[in-house]
């Protein structure tokens, strides 16, 4: 009661690493959302209490409007400790799309909701329209050369294996352990996805 | 509800947690149905007029003070021995052990405490206190100082404190020319290498 649940789901993602992204609790956020259903129905009780009493709610006594009061607060908090937990994780699903790429690994997905799955297919959809060379798009994908490049070619070491994959318009194997010179743009999505490794020269 | 509520930091974490700090407070009147749950030593279905107990902030900076409901209390954390301690010597004291959120805390208990000038001159006084301290520590602490440094720090000091470590590390990384250097995704598990 009295948004203790609520807090722990904050304090849980709030202790969380920012480049990590925890389990989605969905235990815990339906718990939260069950005692808000609590307080409602405390209100309702007691405001149709009152409103049965020849007085009416002009000579309600204090205690209930204290009472009142208490549970709507409660009420509030719930609420807003939920929309920073799926704001919160919203933010982190949005990073993923520009760290990882359109698909997610299946260790990252199992992470996320359903609805944040589909929040990020619909982000997905929409940077990738807008990166496109459709009629709205600019073509240019905004997701690589994040650090200002120097050279058109990086040095890379294959550290596993990833099956065959189009690079410099040609298909090719990537064999593990191997080294390559690969454009900058191709390479840096596969760096970040674990597949490449960048060498210093 | 207060303005502080639907401010810039409604989702910020860091502000919601701040606000489960908890306050005394006296009821100015009893309550019905809530007696167990806010007063564990209530033996009551309601909470009577008069029962002195430790609320968190969110609950009472709202209708609870506004309406007159409870008289807010200062809590342990600014009370006069703490300020007599801080006035000796800011920079050591454990404030993290006080409240976790000291300054935020302070300061939205301010304006429950009708904009208590005091307190908010003693909240300036702290941090201008400890803050040269902690901007030179960040940039030089040797690495194996940093756990023992973090431990009197609040969470606010130590975001200030990461975010000049962070600054001078990325300093190093320009200088050493190993800023262009791609890595793996962090959320992939293995931590980046510095």
């Amino acid at each position: 009661m009295f948004g203790r649940k609520a807090a722990e789901l904050v304090r849980e993602e709030y202790r969380a690493d920012a480049d990590k992204i925890n389990t989605y609790n969905e235990d815990l956020v339906s718990q939260v959302l069950e005692e808000t259903r609590e307080h409602y129905s405390y209100i309702r009780n007691i405001v149709s209490r009152v409103s049965e009493e020849p007085s009416g709610f002009a000579g309600a006594a204090p205690k209930d409007g204290a009472a009142v009061a208490i549970h709507h607060e409660s009420i509030l908090r719930n609420k807003r400790c939920l929309l920073a937990y799926a704001n919160t994780r919203a933010e982190k699903v949005r990073a993923l799309r520009w760290q990882l790429g359109a698909v997610l690994p299946e260790n990252v997905s199992e992470k996320l909701s359903a609805a944040e799955r589909d929040c990020f297919k619909a982000y997905d959809k929409l940077l990738g329209e807008y990166m496109g060379t459709g009629p709205d798009g600019i073509g240019i994908d905004l997701t690589v050369d994040m650090l200002p490049p120097k050279d058109p070619y990086i040095e890379c070491q294959v550290l596993r294996d990833a099956g065959a994959m189009l690079l410099d318009d040609k298909v090719v194997h990537l064999v593990p352990h191997t080294r390559h010179f690969i454009k900058r743009a191709e390479a840096e999505p596969l760096i970040a996805q674990g597949i490449l490794s960048h060498i210093e020269s | 509800m207060g303005a502080s509520a639907i401010g810039a930091d409604y989702f910020d974490l860091e502000a919601i947690l701040a606000e489960e700090e908890r306050v005394p407070v006296l009821f100015l009147t009893s309550v019905t149905g809530v007696g167990r749950a806010l007063d564990p030593s209530c033996d009551d279905d309601d909470l009577a007029e008069g029962v002195k107990v430790d609320l968190p902030q969110w609950l009472t900076k709202g209708q609870l003070s506004e309406k007159r409901f409870v008289e807010v209390r200062t809590p342990k954390c600014f009370n006069e021995r703490v300020k007599k301690d801080i006035q000796a010597d800011p920079g050591v004291v454990n404030l993290r052990e006080r409240s976790a959120f000291f300054y935020a805390f302070g300061r939205s208990l301010c304006r429950i405490l009708d904009n208590n000038a005091e307190l908010a001159d003693f909240l300036l006084i702290t941090f201008r206190g400890r803050y040269k301290d902690l901007l030179l520590q960040s940039h030089f602490a040797p690495d194996e100082d940093v756990q023992a440094l973090k431990r009197i720090m609040t969470r606010e000091e130590i975001r200030i404190f990461e975010a000049g470590r962070q600054s001078m590390q990325s300093f190093t990384q320009w200088r050493q020319r190993k800023d262009s250097i791609y890595n793996m995704a962090p959320i992939l598990g293995k931590k980046r290498k510095r």
